[in-house]
């Protein structure tokens, strides 16, 4: 039986569940078309769409560099990862804490934008990196990051952070205890850390790995950036371009996404598997002091690894965009360069989307980012108050599009939405939409992840004083949530902002968005202004991320 | 104030009985208290009072009003009962200050501001933390926090006061010294109240009347003399205090109050019962290790040789081998005895439970 907050009216309680209906339409209607579409090619049922992915060598070649690329990926983002973690939590390393700036990477290089920028660095001829080669007396350029193993470097340097934060959340979760048991049944360091923390570690860690695939195997931007140029192909730009043919090849995409919608949710189930199933780490919320391992002679390599992630992830990148931006050309060149604002004139005065596009994210962002948080607190608090199978639904239901890339989501929006009896293609709804949809169970986790915290007697002990709920919820309720909401807001708008799986495939004219214009301007080979608006969006992200810090970084704790 | 009546109260979570059929009723100023070991039912019969959670069957009035009647689908909000609770954690919103935790319940009631002010500013100074008002309960210790539960619960007076084991967060010595305090409070202020605890020191400190409570059915209601002295079944026996309980015959049939009853070894006494036993019925005997009198030296009738010596500071406790049974005897004084002592064994006072 349902109990929930028992102060609730029926009609309280009505609206809650009206609200989670209606989120759970948003997903499950695309999801429903994008099946649909992929079972009837040609208008006929039959599975033809799904044979072909196996049956075409083409088609097969690109499902299995999916997998492959993601793989590889996801081991080097563990390469990086779990040493960033390790020396961060465990390790005496001066200017450690520096490290959990890693957590960050994503909010200031997202991977799209971090591709960008590694193509700046290192396309064969332009390439900054190749010509301080040349520079060195180098003959041949050195890298050509236009190639799958580009795309694979990319890629593992951009899914590293996910990793750091997942090892380092289970590094530090462990209990002293534990170790200090072992040391006193005789072991020394190395051995409790092989004996003890590491077999406790590893299915987190695990899990960490399985993270850094899903986000690896969903990637458009990267690939798109520096696969295609390579005739490199994996699924999300495979459909991208099934789906751009004349005429579309609608049925062979929806197929593709499906298979991209299957692979992520093997992942998620998998990584979930190992989570609530393998892990003995609970994370208790208390703070441990652990001792901290001597690096000795390890030294001078942790401070190597740290220094070249810092420079290939975020420093070299946005140096490369900053002066590219500045430079008349819109690229190095070695006989001699001259300063110039044009390109961010250009974007300003003559570039039609370029403003507009600012104003477009900002627009689409806010009021997606609202509903987004909206729904998914209201679908939170349910599934954290209530037993019985509709809270049980629900909380599946609104993590799903955790499993459905940007590129699926916008297949199948524009599936649905294209034609009767809702047609918001063509207009800025869809990506709207198509935002909410995307990033529903961030909304989701914002809440519930503090809501976890909130005793649940705090609200019963408002009801017992005689408050509706209502009054319960806007007296009790949200004021100690409401900073978990504005940081969960804050991560919405920013990744809306930067969506472009999907936007890609949405936008039509005059509804341009922030990623769709960096990926025009990219396209059309025009890399100064392609720097200029990166540096733009780059610096407008740090301006957020700097004012609302507090938000963003920390939980709120009870005021003593 | 109000009586409270529960009548034939129901409930279940899923497929486990937590409360069967239980009727109580707390008359009103008194406080009765809910004891009982951890899964009987005392918390869950507490919060059905409340509101928190929806009964399956039976009734729950307070005073003429029955908030709680699901055959005539009557479900009263905990927030239309008028009660008053404070919870095991307290529940103090660590956002508000003191005083706004305390305001809460006339705020919700649209109490005018001046009479507000009045009475948070009389609840704070019942519980002696007027000082305190413009503090955040994080800043407060266990106790302080404590105390401003209480003077939530009670500031706009409200039929029922609900206590959910309110000390067992604290530490010993204030435990103790907070059980008089929530007594006095409630004499002085008369408000009918329920009392939950797993304590049973607490319960006997704090309760007009004991409810002692066991898988789901109220085993005993009661003072607690009544508890001690006249148990009902072994289980409250063996609940509230320790007990020595030996397999025992009726001699011969009883009269009302007493029995003659034979036990191992040819040991023989009189006992207090509650029932009519026939010349046969096995029962248990029930001796409580106070009652044991102990004579050094052997004595003219029952012996036993001392096996173990305690003490406990106050009272010294022994373990008796009788030959096919044991005892445990307690003293109000230092150890007089050591292991390997003969003694003699009477008792004071012996009680007989139907087998």
């Amino acid at each position: 039986m349902n109990v929930g907050s028992l102060s609730e009216t029926r009609g309280e309680r009505l609206t809650q569940q009206a609200i989670i209906v209606i989120a759970a339409l948003l997903v499950i209607y695309p999801v429903g078309w994008l099946l649909y579409a992929s079972a009837t090619p040609g208008g006929k049922p039959g599975f033809d769409a799904y044979v072909a992915l196996f049956a075409n060598p083409e088609l097969f070649r690109v499902f299995l560099n999916s997998v492959l690329v993601a793989i590889c990926a996801a081991l080097i983002a563990l390469g990086c990862g779990v040493p960033l973690a390790f020396l961060a939590v465990r390790s005496d390393l001066r200017g450690r804490s520096l490290i959990s700036l890693c957590a960050m990477v994503p909010l200031i290089t997202p991977p799209f934008i971090g591709g960008l920028a590694w193509a700046v660095l290192g396309a064969p001829q332009t390439g900054l990196l190749n010509l301080a080669g040349k520079w060195l007396g180098l003959s041949e350029p050195w890298l050509n990051i236009y190639s799958l193993g580009g795309t694979i470097f990319c890629l593992g340097i951009y899914m590293s952070p996910y990793v750091y934060v997942l090892t380092a959340g289970v590094l530090a979760a462990i209990d002293p205890a534990l170790e200090e048991a072992a040391e006193t049944s005789g072991s020394r360091t190395g051995d409790v850390l092989r004996s003890v923390v590491l077999p406790l570690a590893i299915p987190g860690i695990g899990a960490a790995a399985l993270v850094a695939f899903l986000n690896a195997i969903e990637q458009f931007g990267i690939p798109a950036i520096l696969g295609r140029p390579a005739n490199v192909f994996l699924l999300p730009t495979e459909i991208y371009r099934l789906m751009g043919r004349m005429p579309p090849n609608l049925a062979q995409a929806a197929a593709a996404a499906t298979l991209l919608m299957v692979l992520s949710a093997i992942a998620i189930a998998l990584q979930q598997f190992l989570v609530t199933r393998r892990s003995y780490v609970t994370v208790s919320g208390k703070g441990f002091r652990h001792k901290r391992l001597a690096l000795g002679a390890w030294r001078a390599p942790a401070y190597g690894l740290v220094v070249a992630y810092a420079l290939l992830a975020v420093a070299l990148p946005v140096l490369a965009l900053l002066v590219n931006s500045l430079l008349a050309a819109g690229f190095v060149s070695l006989t001699g360069n001259s300063l110039s604002f044009r390109h961010y004139v250009y974007l300003w005065a003559e570039y039609p989307a370029g403003l507009r596009s600012l104003w477009n994210g900002a627009l689409y962002s806010a009021i997606g980012a609202t509903a987004a948080l909206i729904l998914g607190a209201v679908g939170a608090y349910f599934i954290a108050r209530n037993r019985g199978w509709f809270a049980r639904v629900a909380g599946m239901v609104l993590v799903l599009p955790l499993a459905l890339p940007g590129i699926v989501i916008g297949t199948g929006l524009m599936l649905a939405y294209i034609k009767p009896p809702l047609v918001l293609y063509g207009t800025m709804w869809i990506l709207v939409v198509s935002y909410i949809t995307r990033f529903l169970p961030f909304g989701e986790r914002a809440t519930s992840s503090a809501l976890l915290q909130v005793d649940r007697s705090l609200e019963e002990a408002s009801a017992v004083c005689g408050a509706s709920w209502f009054a319960t919820f806007r007296w009790v309720l949200l004021p100690l949530i409401r900073p978990a909401l504005i940081g969960g807001w804050l991560l919405l708008f920013i990744s809306m902002v930067r969506e472009l799986g999907t936007s890609v495939l949405l936008y039509s004219y005059g509804q341009e968005v922030p990623a769709v214009v960096l990926f025009d301007l990219y396209e059309s080979g025009n890399m100064g202004s392609m720097s200029a608006y990166a540096t733009i969006l780059l610096v407008l992200t740090l301006i957020i991320v700097v004012a609302f810090q507090k938000f963003l970084s920390t939980e709120f704790a009870p005021s003593n | 104030m109000s009586t409270v009546r529960i009548e034939n109260l129901e409930k279940r979570f899923g497929d486990v009985e937590v409360l069967k059929r239980v009727s109580l009723t707390v008359p009103a100023h008194s406080l009765v208290t809910l004891l009982g070991p951890s899964g009987c039912g005392k918390t869950t019969l507490l919060r059905l009072v409340a509101g928190l959670e929806r009964a399956d069957g039976g009734t729950v009035a307070i005073g003429e009003r029955a908030v709680s009647d699901p055959a005539r689908g009557v479900h009263l909000p905990p927030a239309a009962r008028r009660i008053g609770m404070v919870f095991q954690s307290y529940a103090l919103w660590p956002h508000k200050r003191v005083w706004e935790n305390v305001a809460h319940p006339l705020r919700v009631r649209k109490t005018p501001a001046a009479e507000l002010r009045d009475r948070v500013q009389q609840a704070l100074g019942v519980v002696q933390l007027a000082q305190l008002a413009e503090r955040f309960p994080g800043e407060l210790s266990g106790g302080q926090q404590q105390r401003v539960a209480l003077a939530r619960a009670i500031v706009y007076e409200p039929e029922v006061l609900l206590l959910d084991e309110p000390l067992s967060n604290l530490d010993a010595k204030l435990r103790t010294e907070m059980r008089y305090e929530i007594r006095e409070l409630q004499q002085r202020s008369r408000l009918t109240t329920i009392y939950v605890t797993h304590d049973q020191e607490e319960a006997f400190v704090i309760s007009d009347q004991i409810c002692l409570m066991h898988g789901g059915v109220i085993e005993q209601l009661g003072s607690a003399l009544d508890l001690y002295r006249t148990p009902r079944t072994r289980f409250v026996a063996d609940f509230v205090g320790a007990a020595n309980e030996l397999p025992g015959t009726a001699r011969s049939a009883g009269t009302e109050g007493n029995v003659a009853v034979a036990i191992a070894d040819g040991w023989e006494f009189t006992a207090h019962c509650r029932h009519r036993f026939a010349a046969g019925d096995k029962l248990w005997l029930l001796v409580r290790p106070e009652d044991i009198l102990l004579v050094p030296g052997g004595g003219t009738g029952a012996s036993a040789r001392v096996v173990q010596v305690t003490y406990l500071g106050g009272i010294s406790e022994y373990v008796l081998d009788a030959g096919s049974f044991r005892l445990k005897a307690r003293e109000l004084s230092v150890p007089r005895l050591a292991a390997g002592d003969r003694v003699g064994v009477n008792a004071i006072r012996t009680f007989a439970l139907p087998q």
